[in-house]
């Protein structure tokens, strides 16, 4: 019978070490419901001044003007191409004139010409500077609404956006928050007050 | 370089499209086709006599890489002269394009003296090759 409190004793042991690590737990446990708690707070904290939801609402904005800064671009790269084609063709005309006066300036001015198309360029290459920028705002806007969501954060909504400038700008195709007037508007409104 | 020459203008940029024309047409060439990007310009090669190719690197769809290394690999385009006209300008991709069988490289912006002098180039090498 001897042997009855040394075979208690390892059981006993074990109890112990099963109640320390069922401590143990319980503290792991509290931490991490203080930690979560905390984590909670901070990420409710952490657009307490709305900044990020203005963030998701005003990156599509600045987008759709990028966009319309490329077009631009694009319009005005294309105007000049019309004009030197234009240009071209008097060139060529003048270049069989019998004055040979004459066709040496022609000379000189088609070079003058194709400079101003090579010129044109730009368009390809800021084009392609603003595309990437773009994107970059893209993955930006879609990282900054997926925190939002995953933090259970207040979603954004057409109120968060940035306050208009009271002078607006060029006008953007798809953002004008105002009634826009062309300049035929604004000769009969002058003209309505008498000017 | 025969100024009949036909020649395929590939970029996905409109305006480039056209300057390019617009500088092969003062240089002399003027049967000049055009298309937006490496998947339209593949079939319009196998299907067309073109003689020449001048393509962008950078474009959506198939890039110009992408294209030039499809040329190279179909028996019937293989020995198409390729210009890249691009604004990729790391080593790397020069060295890359060299290794997939560019025939010139021109880094954008550039000007109609540079595509002359690449163009005159590659023809010097054809003639010697031929």
């Amino acid at each position: 019978m001897a042997a009855a409190p040394a075979r208690a004793q390892p059981e006993h042991h074990a109890v112990d070490s099963t109640d320390a690590a069922s401590r143990q737990v319980d503290v792991l446990a509290q931490g991490l419901t203080q930690l979560a708690a905390r984590l909670a707070q901070e990420l409710q904290g952490l657009d307490g001044d709305g900044r990020l939801r203005r963030a998701v609402v005003d990156i599509p904005d600045a987008r759709s003007r990028l966009d319309a800064v490329a077009t631009l671009m694009e319009q005005a790269a294309h105007t000049t191409l019309d004009l030197v084609e234009q240009a071209q063709h008097e060139v060529r005309e003048l270049r069989q004139h019998d004055d040979p006066d004459v066709v040496a300036r022609a000379d000189r001015l088609r070079d003058t010409v194709l400079q101003v198309a090579e010129a044109q360029g730009f368009q390809d290459l800021s084009g392609q500077i603003l595309g990437r920028v773009n994107r970059i705002l893209e993955s930006m806007h879609d990282g900054l609404q997926d925190l939002i969501v995953r933090a259970g954060l207040t979603p954004p909504s057409a109120a968060d956006a940035s306050p208009d400038d009271a002078l607006a700008g060029p006008q953007v195709a798809g953002l004008q928050r105002h009634d826009t007037a062309s300049q035929g508007d604004a000769d009969a409104l002058l003209e309505d007050l008498g000017l | 370089m025969n100024p009949k020459t036909k020649i395929l203008v590939v970029d996905d940029f409109p305006t480039m499209r056209r300057i390019v024309r617009n500088l092969l047409g003062e240089l002399g060439y003027s049967n000049i086709s055009e298309a937006d990007d490496g998947q339209t310009a593949l079939p319009m090669l196998k299907n067309g006599d073109f003689e020449f190719l001048v393509t962008d690197w950078n474009m959506p769809g198939m890039t110009g890489i992408d294209l030039l290394k499809a040329v190279r690999a179909d028996p019937k385009l293989a020995r198409m002269p390729v210009l890249m006209v691009t604004a990729e300008a790391s080593k790397e991709q020069i060295v890359e394009a060299a290794q997939a069988g560019v025939s010139g490289y021109i880094i954008k912006p550039f000007t109609a003296a540079t595509l002359a002098e690449k163009l005159e180039r590659i023809a010097a090498r054809m003639q010697a090759a031929a």
